[in-house]
């Protein structure tokens, strides 16, 4: 039986998105009420039966590495089902071209060669969905490319199988040139190269900036998506468990197609929202339209439309804050408005 | 061999026939409370946030559920290396095999594991009480008493003593006299059912306990009252927190709908140390464009599109459209189709129910629904 390993790069981050760039990697972005972004590419590859993944941490990993710890909610840190944390060479680099850098695999070779896969699965760690990987490496065996690339129509979804061999070759052939990224190696350098093409339906959204990452956050409370990205037949989305109790909805409340994680209180108005863990919306204080991410404190008689915050902000008795649907309103970690 | 202080010892193995169908599959401890908790998650988090890190889970009915919950024990931070947590269901030995016959009797049959431990004091807990404690507490109190027996006690009102294993206290304020619900009683401190003993006094009390055919081998009835007629010493330990037995459906109904006060719901699980669980992966609870949610616990993975007042919901409980349920507890993984009433009842877990079903009692009785997988009325 052939073998697959898993590598997940997560040294990147958004000029755009501010959320990111000062705090955190774009990985370790909470998401969804109770999730972050990596914990789709570690579901997916847990799910899809990859028992040996490599993590490419950022620079600034303490939220991620807290996080993801040893990856027991997604099955890793045991004997023969491991998660190993790799150091990356470049921090803080941006855009698709250099996600996927050939210095990060040639400082971390052994990892690679460890097990002697067959295959490598690599994917980024900014776009949400949720899939099944075996048809790809069923398809990528069967096909005899050497590479094989995941599209939704003409996007590519920073995702691809590649032959152990030939990232040896490339690191032969490469390792002198820096800067190089993989996929670009293979178009330029190596056209002919035998590339192939696995084509993904379903949904999914890559998070580059703070738009994308409200219409990500809006889109689960369409019932098809939620559906697709979290009651898929290919295994749960899991992620780090942190023992809060289930949340309180006061009779003062008034929730209308939100989606709320636990440990909440909420007596005031919520509409069209992700409420992340812990938070509190008090009564008299409205919700429309927003993120709110974990520990978030709506006094009585704030209103908050189009708003996203980050972790640990409090907007204050009878504060009004808006933003709009193209350009949502966000409040960095810890504010106080 | 260098010995433990205190390890605890859990009574998981009644069969709680008093909450019907709710223990049909499933012993009483592992039942669940609370939307996303299990009875005995209370008993286990207060272990570990005592820092009694060896628990012994004895067990007996139907438990199969109970020990896929607890497991390694690690949702409780129980798979310590040097004790954790440990099933212990009654087993055969050269002399043939028995089961637990009492309290007493399923401690008795231990007295290999307790040993290996060797232990100072051991805790005594029953696996189907709600409260949070400071063990430790108690076991200082317990040492520096240097009392063979320390027992929590509950103050409780005198027409509710009768029900109760009531302790009388001499003029030292050490307790003279236990007697399992009186029907005049002389005190009204009930019996919690959480006792530390020192280990050397209770090994010893086990093993008369065992040789005399008239015992019932339970420790309220028989060992209480042993280690009184030899004049050791006992104390009571005071608690005033929230406390509740879980033993019927009355009870079992109030004290979920107990948490839908604030003040207590903030006391249990937002202050002081935390209650863990050993919980399924669930996304957030989705609330629906036209769903009314208004006092009600929502726990994750439920999704509201009808109306749900004064109420709790397990994890991943499905509440369809033009549906509504009031003064009701719903246990996980329930599936409440379209057009149905479900008034002050409780439902089992998994149970589904069909569209336009109405579940109320014309007397205002709680309703329990949960012998068969599917309910259709």
């Amino acid at each position: 039986m052939s073998k697959t390993i898993g590598l997940i790069t997560a040294n990147y981050v958004s000029d755009e998105f501010n959320i990111s760039a000062e705090e955190r990697a774009l990985a370790a972005v909470p998401f969804g009420g109770r999730y972050r972004l990596i914990d789709f590419p570690l579901s997916n590859m847990a799910n899809s039966g990859i028992n040996t993944v490599g993590l490419i941490v950022p620079f600034n990993n303490r939220s991620l590495i807290e996080h993801v710890g040893t990856g027991k909610a997604w099955g890793f840190g045991r004997k023969t089902h491991s998660l190993f944390m790799l150091p990356g060479t470049v921090y803080g680099k941006r855009g698709d071209k250099s996600k996927f850098l050939l210095k990060d695999i040639i400082a971390n070779l052994r990892f690679f060669n460890y097990d002697k896969p067959d295959y490598v699965l690599i994917t980024g760690s900014n776009r949400i969905y949720t899939m099944d990987y075996r048809p790809l490496i069923a398809q990528h065996e069967a096909s005899g490319c050497k590479i094989t690339k995941v599209f939704k129509g003409d996007k590519f979804m920073d995702c691809f199988v590649i032959n152990t061999s030939l990232i040896n070759d490339l690191v032969k052939w490469f390792s002198n040139v820096d800067f190089l990224g993989i996929t670009s190696i293979i178009s330029e350098y190596l056209p002919n190269e035998n590339v192939g093409r696995y084509e993904y339906v379903g949904y999914e959204h890559s998070i580059n900036n703070l738009k994308d990452y409200y219409e990500t956050n809006c889109d689960l409370l369409k019932e098809e998506v939620n559906a697709m990205l979290f009651h898929s037949p290919c295994g749960t989305i899991a992620t780090n468990i942190q023992d809060r109790c289930p949340t309180f909805i006061a009779p003062t409340a008034e929730i209308k197609n939100s989606i709320i994680a636990a440990g909440c209180l909420i007596e005031g108005t919520v509409e069209n929202s992700v409420i992340f863990r812990s938070s509190h919306v008090a009564e008299n204080a409205s919700v429309k339209n927003s993120v709110l991410m974990q520990h978030a404190n709506i006094e009585s008689g704030a209103a908050v439309n189009y708003f996203v915050c980050d972790k640990r902000v409090t907007v204050t008795s009878g504060v009004a804050v808006s933003g709009s649907k193209e350009s949502p309103y966000f409040a960095k970690k810890g504010m106080t408005i | 061999m260098y010995g433990k202080e205190c390890i605890a010892m859990l009574l998981a193995g009644g069969q709680g026939s008093r909450l019907g169908v709710l223990t049909r599959n499933i012993a009483k401890p592992a039942v669940s409370f609370g939307g996303k908790y299990r009875i005995i998650d209370f008993c286990l988090s207060n272990c570990v946030n005592s820092g009694i890190d060896t628990v012994g889970v004895l067990t007996q009915y139907k438990p199969f559920a109970l020990n896929k919950y607890i497991g390694t024990g690690e949702a409780w931070d129980l798979d310590s290396p040097n004790g954790g947590a440990s099933m212990l269901p009654p087993f055969a030995t050269e002399k043939g095999g028995n089961w637990y016959e009492g309290t007493a009797d399923a401690i008795f049959r231990n007295l290999d594991f307790i040993d290996s431990y060797n232990p100072e004091h051991l805790l005594i807990l029953s696996g189907d009480h709600l409260y949070k404690m400071d063990y430790n507490e108690m076991l200082r109190i317990h040492k520096e008493a240097e009392a063979a027996l320390t027992i929590a006690v509950y103050e409780v009102t005198w027409e509710e003593a009768s029900r109760f294993g009531i302790m009388s206290l001499d003029d030292k304020g050490e307790i003279c006299k236990f007697s399992e619900k009186p029907k005049n009683p002389d005190s009204n401190l009930a019996s919690m059912g959480i006792y530390i003993f020192r280990w050397d006094v209770l090994r010893a009390a086990l093993l008369e306990d065992h040789d005399n055919p008239e015992s019932e081998h339970d420790f309220g009835k028989n060992i209480i009252p042993l280690l009184l007629g030899q004049g050791k010493k006992l104390i009571p330990y005071r608690f005033k927190g929230y406390w509740k037995d879980v033993g019927t459906i009355d009870s079992y109904y109030e004290a979920n709908i107990d948490l839908l006060d604030k003040g207590l719901g903030t006391q249990l699980f937002l202050e002081g140390t935390p209650v863990f669980s050993n919980s399924n992966f669930y996304t957030a609870q989705y609330i629906g464009a036209e769903a009314s949610v208004k006092n009600a616990i929502v726990s994750n993975g439920c999704s509201v599109i009808g109306d749900v007042n004064h109420s709790i919901l397990g994890s991943g409980v499905y509440v369809d459209a033009k549906s509504t349920v009031s003064d009701s507890i719903i246990l996980p993984e329930v599936k409440i189709g379209k057009n149905c009433v479900i008034k002050k009842a409780i439902i089992n877990e998994g149970v589904s129910i069909k569209d336009g079903s109405v579940i109320a009692d014309p007397n205002g009785e709680i309703m329990v629904i949960g012998a068969d997988s599917e309910y259709a009325g």
